[in-house]
């Protein structure tokens, strides 16, 4: 498997803590990465060394085959014009417009001229500012997190490290960075750092988990679902006596722990074959009617917690 | 030094779309127009406010060109000092640095572009205050000699450019804006107070503190060696700009 970033038993420490502990981690070329902690974890941190904005403690960080911490001046700026990078806080001039600030940004990466201009007007137009005549210091916030995803795609970059690019966007605007992110699947390495469980969900191949420091885990979105999420959890709906089917099924054996909804209950089930038995009998019994019992899907919401608590 | 040219043009063009534009040039514009008629006028002030019977001499072209020394090493020196201090933090704070690093610009590149569009800055607007200094001296006294008001004038340049490189310096080390304006002007100061012990006046940057003064008057003052050694130090400060900025983390 190629890799578009490999680090290597990465650390950072400060006077104060360590923000980066001995991680390890790899980035598959072509895929879009999930780079999940809750906040204060070493996300940006991380992202920092990656792009050689900050020197590790110890370790190794290799960017599309580079080793960044033994790299010249000058080879540093050559394999970063091959990085598309959106801070969490993107910094621009305010005094340029939009098309200014991707026609700076595509200059420093060594695009000039009719293509410059090409690009340019393009990614204006997929950011939604097209139209915008004023100057980048009157942006709102999510204007100016839209404008940092199109000067990081100015040089159509070989990998694309976005730090919580939709924290600051409203549902639209965060839809239309998923979807670009989406479309880039296959196109570019996407190295997605965010706290927010469903974006990653919603747009990631891999994702790799971080808290305090350290790696938790790494995979598929699947294979972390089936490794951490189990499927105990079950939701049993009925037509009607929610309260009465509770108190009945809290002298079941098989019933773990249970959580009220709507219209039932959503339970944790300790023999599947006793309840798939028990279930339809209980119901019936109350006569009423069986809506569903059918397993909940794990999400990585689930995933998330349950690592970080048992970490914690 | 890849980026250097984009990077250029961006700080060129900062300065016309900023307030930039405007301080430092209209600052030297102002000394310009005001020494000479500063000068004509100080006889007449002098008289009126100390309220005596004095005699003073008629005001001359010298007059004129000592007020211009007077003002270029006082205020517009200061403006110098104070415009460029948040040359290199300013951007390090507010984020555009480490976008502009991350598209492949060099740190060396980064220092480069900001000294060399400052020096701009400080040299286009020294030449034309220079001129319209020259002629407002005509203007109000007649006849009056290019030669002392242009080495003088050079000699205040090449102080001012040594001026900008200490404060670009000192904004790549401190984090505050108002710390670098501080210390800069503690810089200069402390320089001014080396101009008046005679080994420092003839061998360092101290020596140029008093030369536009003495040039003005047509003295012939040596100011080589502290120009020589106000470059060289000048490109030292610039390395050490370079150094900061490659080593601290964005």
């Amino acid at each position: 498997m190629t890799l578009s970033v490999s680090v290597e038993d990465l650390t950072k420490a400060y006077p104060a803590h360590t923000a980066v502990d001995h991680l390890t981690m790899s980035v598959p070329q072509g895929s879009v990465f999930g780079f999940l902690g809750p906040n204060g974890a070493g996300k940006t941190t991380t992202v920092r060394m990656v792009l050689g904005l900050a020197r590790p403690t110890s370790g190794s960080v290799s960017v599309i085959g580079h080793d960044v911490g033994s790299a010249s001046d000058t080879d540093l700026a050559r394999l970063r014009r091959r990085i598309g990078f959106l801070p969490d806080v993107p910094g621009f001039y305010p005094w340029m417009s939009g098309r200014d600030v991707l026609r700076f940004a595509g200059s420093l990466v060594g695009i000039t001229g009719a293509g410059l201009a090409k690009r340019t007007e393009s990614l204006l137009d997929l950011a939604g500012l097209s139209d915008v005549r004023q100057r980048v210091g009157g942006y709102s916030r999510g204007m100016k997190q839209r404008l940092g995803i199109a000067q990081a795609l100015i040089g159509a970059p070989d990998l694309l490290v976005l730090d919580e690019p939709t924290s600051a966007l409203d549902p639209i605007g965060r839809k239309t960075v998923l979807d670009m992110v989406a479309a880039l699947r296959g196109r570019t390495t996407v190295f997605f750092s965010t706290h927010i469980l469903s974006d990653v969900e919603r747009v990631c191949d891999e994702v790799a988990i971080l808290d305090e420091g350290r790696l938790i885990t790494q995979g598929s979105v699947e294979e972390l679902k089936a490794q951490y999420g189990g499927s105990s959890r079950y939701a049993l709906d009925v037509t009607a006596d929610a309260g009465r089917l509770r108190t009945l099924l809290e002298n079941e054996p098989w019933v773990g722990r249970m959580v009220d909804t709507p219209s039932g209950v959503e339970l944790t089930v300790n023999d599947l074959d006793l309840a798939r038995r028990r279930v339809p009998a209980i119901v019936a019994g109350l006569e009423i009617g069986l809506v569903r019992f059918e397993p909940i899907e794990t999400s990585l919401e689930d995933v998330f917690v349950s690592l970080v608590q048992r970490d914690a | 030094m890849t980026g250097f040219g984009p990077f250029l043009m961006k700080e060129l063009r900062e300065i016309s779309a900023t307030w930039r534009l405007f301080v430092l040039p209209v600052t030297l514009l102002f000394c310009a127009v005001a020494s000479p008629l500063l000068a004509l006028a100080t006889p007449y002030l002098v008289k009126s406010v100390a309220n005596l019977p004095l005699t003073l001499p008629d005001p001359s072209v010298a007059d004129a060109y000592a007020q211009w020394t007077k003002n270029l090493g006082q205020i517009a020196l200061l403006v110098v000092i104070v415009s460029f201090s948040s040359a290199v933090n300013g951007e390090r704070t507010s984020g555009t640095a480490a976008i502009a690093l991350s598209k492949g610009l060099t740190p060396a590149a980064f220092i480069v572009a900001k000294v060399t569009a400052a020096f701009a800055l400080v040299a286009v607007p020294t030449a034309l205050a220079t001129v319209v200094m020259g002629l407002t001296t005509r203007a109000v006294f007649g006849d009056a000699a290019w030669g002392p008001l242009i080495r003088a004038t050079a000699a205040w340049l090449v102080l001012a450019l040594w001026c900008v490189t200490v404060v670009i310096l000192l904004s790549a080390l401190l984090d505050s804006t108002s710390a670098t304006a501080g210390l800069g002007i503690a810089a200069f100061v402390a320089l001014a107070s080396l101009s008046g012990w005679g080994p420092a006046a003839r061998w360092s940057p101290a020596g140029l503190v008093n030369a536009p003064a003495a040039l003005a008057t047509g003295s012939e003052t040596a100011w080589t060696w502290p120009g020589l050694t106000a470059l060289a130090t000048a490109a030292l400060c610039v390395a050490g700009a370079v150094l900061v900025m490659r080593r601290r983390e964005l």
